[in-house]
């Protein structure tokens, strides 16, 4: 094991400096998943910035009542936008750039199970958002929210090419998406450490194991709509047209079937980082793996069941309302074991708050939140009620910002050290972590008033005598505070890369193979395989008189 | 013959310590364009999707000439190799007693499932008792149950329903034979989480679970058995329940206790 280790430091490196166009060819024609990782995650950065900067135009139009800043149809496609962007250009990627980076790294692989289709992923979900704001380019983008209800997708209320960008573009990208959820798959199953049992993975491998095959099984269907959507538009099919036999209906059954999966795709690849981050930070390992393992199972199988309950106002039966409510509700009970499982984790241990722990913590408080409101929103009196209000915006927006982004961002500041070789500066984290957690509570903690007040989702303005004025303009105050805490994590991440305080190679004195190796690690990652015996190889290799696979089990 | 001989050669000058890997490729990229422009064409222009195609197609044929025997890879030196360091910035040491398994010993699952054996035996009795008192007879509960696989059973009246059926009995017994058992095999997997002194297990046994599981049935009652919702008195289906509890629990406190197997590293 000891002999795994390597040195490849960022000052080694950096002796010989070549031409920024060999960087640019090396990234450009690269097979090796941590610099496809890398690529996504800048992708990513970037989408998030235009995503940000559609909903920063969004929440200014809505400062005042009746305010005439932004034309009812520009505003029309900068949600559709902002929506499409963050899920599939801003989420997933960042996810899926991340598991790219650490995966092989966790599980002692020298790189992912096909090089060359991770290199065909990164730029086919790249270049599907390419062709999506193309549409901009063209001078007409997409309009139709981005769930693009029938029969808004018709060629009779959408005639310019927005739409076809919008169907293309999620096209190409869902094929990239696929390929990387096949690789990683092939790449967990196939290529552990010696030693390694799928029961001694590392929780955030774990949980892109279950992404993946959501992945799989949910992406499919949705390319399968959109494909049907083509069709509508361009060869005379009536799929989603009901004035000429077409069905509505069915558009929004096929798209929920990846709709909400995809809500979890999102998300548990999130469980995993705060799977990593909590016990690290609380010196303790991670409490109830085997529950927490099996409640990532469930979650991701009963999360293929649910997806009706986007739909509860369409008037469907009363068994499958009670069905889908139902399911819905169950997912709270998988999810529930994992926060009450990282709260025990937590529990007893020596815990540092430094700026992913921070981000953690940040996690656990606004997710419980946001993941009440989806219990109510599983009830079908709630749901509608408030269905299609500002409520359920607050809800899915609480969900994902606070449970994906912030968790995403503990990921980001805990891995920062490995990809770089340089530790991000500490103050301005925390000052990322306070401005973007009270921006965050003042934008979408009104919009659950502003929702229960009826304010109706995707309307451009609004009456001035509703009691709506003074909530929107708290949430629109509280996105503009959000906008520095965003600006001052770009500063940390460039800025830390040339002056941080060098790394070395486990800063956090964590358990998991990555930080085995240098940071940055090498092409090939290890020098040998390393022999696996637990689920902290490195805490075993720290304490030879105590080490964990006696307490595991040597089957586990 | 001289290929093969060249192919030694290059395998005998390579640097003793160097790994196999895949080498840089564009063809995924040019693969991926295709794709891309084959899409953009349906949205603009068919030209786009024609170049697509041809792209598409030159892309794949770099990418399978690529996965012939020694035209994909390349050998990457190793660099030298330092110790692992474990004393990084924030270097703290790992809090060892969370590794424990708590508790050392407990009854087993089968106590539970015997204890449910003998709540199921127990609860009847107040069930009838109830029964009785309220003038509808011994068998009106046991109709009742079976209301739960019996719909129809809505439809007869509270006369009809104190009469014996011996199909309804039948149904009766094999409900209550086979929820005793279920409760009690949950009773006896949560064992392990429950207090551990008897009274805890009279407390957690006898009226937190009897409790909870009133609850559920209040809520559920409705869809589940319509019949037993309308016609329930919930003050005995508490009391039924507490007797089974209780009877469950005394089964379990006079059961043996049994070890957990101890891990390797415990003390």
């Amino acid at each position: 094991m000891q002999s795994a280790i390597v040195d490849n430091s960022t000052e080694t490196r950096m002796a010989t400096k070549p031409p920024w166009t060999v960087y640019l060819h090396d990234y450009i024609t690269t097979v090796d998943h941590k610099k496809i990782g890398i690529l996504y995650i800048l992708m990513a950065l970037v989408f998030l910035v235009i995503g940000g900067v559609e909903a920063i135009l969004i929440r200014w139009q809505l400062f005042w009542p009746r305010a005439d800043i932004i034309p009812p149809k520009l505003f029309n496609q900068l949600f559709t936008m902002h929506g499409t962007t963050m899920v599939f250009f801003v989420g997933m990627p960042i996810l899926i750039g991340l598991g790219n980076y650490f995966v092989p790294l966790m599980i002692g692989a020298r790189d992912m199970a096909f090089p060359r289709l991770n290199s065909l992923g990164f730029w086919a979900t790249f270049l599907g958002g390419m062709i999506v704001y193309f549409s901009f380019l063209a001078g007409d983008p997409p309009d139709v929210g981005w769930f693009a209800y029938a029969p808004l997708t018709e060629k009779t209320f959408s005639r310019g090419i927005g739409t076809d960008c919008w169907a293309t573009g999620l096209l190409v990208s869902g094929v990239g998406t696929i390929a990387g959820g096949v690789n990683f798959i092939a790449t967990i199953v196939g290529l552990r450490a010696p030693g390694m049992t799928i029961g001694k993975v590392p929780f955030f491998v774990w949980t892109i194991l279950w992404t993946s095959a959501q992945i799989v099984l949910a992406i499919p269907p949705l390319s399968a709509a959109l494909i049907m959507v083509l069709l509508d538009r361009h060869l005379g099919a009536h799929f989603f047209d009901p004035q000429t036999g077409g069905s509505a209906y069915l558009w929004q059954h096929l798209f929920w079937f990846f709709g909400h999966p995809e809500v979890y795709i999102l998300i548990l690849p999130a469980f995993g980082m705060i799977s990593e981050v909590i016990p690290v930070f609380s010196r303790k390992v991670l409490f109830g793996y085997e529950f927490m393992a099996a409640a990532t199972m469930g979650i991701a199988f009963i999360s293929l069941g649910v997806w009706a309950h986007h739909m509860f106002t369409v008037g469907m039966s009363r068994p499958m309302e009670i069905g889908f409510a139902a399911s819905s509700l169950l997912v709270s009970i998988p999810t529930g074991i994992k926060m009450f499982n990282w709260l025990a984790t937590m529990q007893g241990g020596k815990i540092r708050m430094d700026s992913p722990m921070l981000f953690a913590c940040g996690f656990l408080g606004v997710f419980v939140f946001g993941g009440l409101t989806g219990v109510m929103l599983a009830a079908v009196p709630i749901d509608w009620q408030v269905s299609d209000s500002y409520f359920v915006v607050a809800h899915f927006h609480t969900v994902l910002i606070g449970g994906t982004l912030f968790a995403t961002f503990a990921g980001l500041h805990y891995w920062y050290p490995k990809m770089t070789g340089r530790m991000l500066n500490e103050r301005l984290a925390k000052w990322q972590f306070w401005i973007l957690l009270i921006g965050f509570l003042l934008t979408f903690g009104p919009m659950h008033i502003s929702g229960i007040l009826g304010m109706p989702r995707r309307i451009y303005t609004y009456p001035p005598d509703r009691g709506w004025d003074i909530w929107n303009q708290v949430a629109t105050i509280g996105a503009l505070i959000q906008a520095p805490s965003f600006v001052l994590f770009l500063v940390n991440v460039i800025g830390s890369r040339w002056w941080g305080k060098p790394a070395g190679n486990n800063p956090w004195n964590a358990w998991t193979l990555e930080w085995a190796t240098s940071s940055p690690p090498p092409a090939y990652n290890f020098n040998e395989v390393p022999v696996v015996r637990s689920r902290r190889p490195l805490w075993d290799l720290q304490h030879p008189e105590d080490p964990d696979w006696k307490y595991e089990g040597e089957h586990a | 013959m001289s290929e093969a001989k060249s192919e030694k050669e290059a395998t005998e000058s390579r640097p003793a310590e160097t790994i196999e890997m895949p080498r840089s490729t564009v063809w995924p990229l040019v693969l991926s364009v295709g794709i891309a422009l084959l899409m953009v064409g349906i949205a603009t222009n068919l030209v786009f999707s024609v170049v697509g195609i041809v792209l598409l197609f030159v892309g794949l044929g770099g990418w399978i000439g690529e996965l012939r025997p020694h035209h994909g890879e390349e050998r990457i030196p190793i660099v030298d190799v330092p110790p692992i360091e474990f004393a990084g910035p924030a270097k703290v040491e790992g809090v060892r007693r969370a590794r424990l398994r708590l508790p050392t010993t407990i009854h087993p699952i089968s106590a539970g499932v015997r204890g449910g054996i003998v709540g199921g035996l127990l609860m009847p009795i107040p069930a009838a008792a109830w029964s009785i008192w309220a003038g509808h007879g011994i068998w009106y509960p046991i109709n009742l149950l079976a209301g739960l696989v019996m719909p129809d059973l809505t439809d007869l009246s509270a006369a009809n329903l104190e009469q014996f059926h011996p199909t309804y009995l039948v149904i009766g017994i094999i409900i209550h034979v086979l929820m005793s058992l279920v409760i009690g095999l949950v009773y006896g997997v949560l064992l392990p989480t429950l207090p551990s002194n008897n009274v805890g297990i009279i407390i957690a046994g006898g009226i937190v679970l009897p409790m909870i599981w009133t609850g559920l049935c209040h809520g559920w009652m409705g869809i589940v058995n319509p019949l037993l919702a309308d016609r329930v008195e919930w003050p005995w289906f508490v009391v039924s329940q507490v007797v089974f509890g209780l009877g469950a629990s005394i089964t379990v406190i006079l059961s043996e206790r049994v070890s957990i197997p101890p891990a390797e590293g415990d003390a």
